[in-house]
């Protein structure tokens, strides 16, 4: 064999090796398949503790969590992330306090109310406010979905997209962009699925409309009308 | 078997000598950091020194918000950690994984980062703290069996320069370091 020949087969070999090794890494299943619909989804974030203001697009983080596992739970992306919403390794064991395998295996609300805990830590965190505080971002609409999208591809790479201004300046290893994310969960939001009022008038970071007034009233140094107690 | 138990008592002390004398003659060089979990409680002092808020935390959070009883151990807390032997002062380097840390991307289409945690320094002397201070620090282990082929030796490094007293930080994902990961902190 002529020793170009030869290196190239020696190369394919390592090449086909290479991927044989990383296709033993890829996808995987914890516990049983499932095929929850976006609405299923929805329906387990409503009754997590998510903060309201982002419970008010809810419909929309259905469709963020059929983007993300196509509703299967116990999937494991071969790399770093399980479950509907997809957590890394690192946050599986932070917030749901067990490893990939125990996390592929809880319910669906178990897993739903871990992702919200990490949903509203990450929602405290300067680029978060920063990005609340905005009404676009790169022609993008600043609402509950993209925020969401911007805590689920990570604070510190969302800060990398705020900081260069474009929606080009994050993106995954496959090009997804955070603004990418966004709009892949709005279209796939269960098309009957109706979010609370408050989506139609809410701004991030307003009062929230879609709970009672009584139940969640703004400090006296916020509301732009007092009334004292026997003025009522 | 008392005879087999007996000869691996012997290697083990030996390798703990053999460790003890790395730490102290291999200051300069590059380090792995150690990988420690601390779901089963003990007087070790990273437990009860460097991190004892952090496990409070996670076992409050663990109980109260996950509503799973613990039964005497501790929550999934897990740390890195180089100690360094500077004559009768011990330096201890910790970094633990914790809510506070950020993971990076959760996503079908992401792959294994690292997560920028606190980064705890402490000087001890005669089993008291005299210095301690908070940096933030890479965290990445690979103490999950399942892990690609191209993650099974990711890790945090420390290495201490005893002549200008820092210590330096580098971590190595999938093979390839990690710029954002390569820092340098004063020992005081």
């Amino acid at each position: 064999m002529p020793r170009f020949t030869k290196v190239c087969f020696a190369l394919s070999l390592a090449v086909s090796h290479i991927f044989a090794s990383s296709a033993i890494a890829q996808r995987g299943q914890y516990c049983e398949r499932t095929n929850y619909s976006a609405q299923q989804i929805t329906d387990a974030v409503r009754n997590s503790s998510l903060r309201d203001d982002l419970k008010s697009t809810s419909c929309s983080l259905g469709g963020l969590g059929r983007y993300e596992s196509g509703g299967n739970k116990g999937v494991y992306n071969g790399s770093c992330c399980t479950g509907i919403f997809q957590l890394n390794n690192a946050n599986v064991r932070k917030y749901a306090g067990t490893d990939r395998e125990g996390y592929g295996c809880l319910t669906l609300q178990q897993q739903v109310n871990a992702w919200a805990n990490l949903t509203n830590d990450g929602y405290n965190t300067g680029v978060v406010r920063q990005l609340a505080s905005m009404q676009t971002f790169d022609g993008q609409k600043v609402d509950a979905g993209f925020l969401s999208a911007c805590i689920q591809l990570g604070t510190g790479n969302c800060q990398r997209m705020v900081s260069s201004g474009r929606c080009s300046g994050f993106a995954d290893i496959n090009g997804t962009t955070i603004c990418d994310m966004a709009r892949s969960a709005r279209a796939m939001t269960d098309p009957n699925c109706k979010d609370g009022e408050a989506s139609c008038t809410q701004g991030p970071g307003d009062f929230p409309t879609n709970i009672g007034v009584a139940a969640n009233p703004p400090t006296a140094d916020i509301a732009n009308v007092v009334v004292g107690s026997s003025e009522v | 078997m008392n005879q087999v138990l007996r000869a691996a008592g012997t290697l083990l002390l030996i390798m703990g000598a053999g460790q003890a004398i790395a730490q102290s003659d291999g200051n300069s060089a590059w380090r792995a950091m150690t990988f420690h979990d601390f779901r089963q409680p003990s007087s070790d002092v990273l437990q009860t020194v460097v991190w004892p808020d952090v496990i409070a935390a996670a076992n409050a959070y663990t109980e109260n918000e996950l509503k799973r009883p613990l039964k005497g151990r501790n929550a999934l807390v897990t740390a890195l950690s180089s100690t360094y032997q500077l004559g009768d002062r011990t330096v201890i380097i910790s970094t633990a994984l914790v809510r506070g840390c950020d993971s990076g991307a959760n996503s079908s289409g992401a792959e294994i980062e690292p997560s920028l945690c606190p980064l705890r320094i402490l000087v001890m002397k005669a089993g008291k703290v005299v210095s301690s201070k908070t940096e933030h620090g890479c965290y990445i282990d690979h103490a999950d069996k399942d892990l690609p082929q191209k993650n099974r030796n990711d890790s945090s490094y420390t290495r201490f320069d005893p002549k200008t007293g820092t210590i330096a930080l580098r971590t190595v994902v999938g093979g390839k370091e990690i710029p954002s990961c390569q820092r340098s902190y004063a020992v005081d």
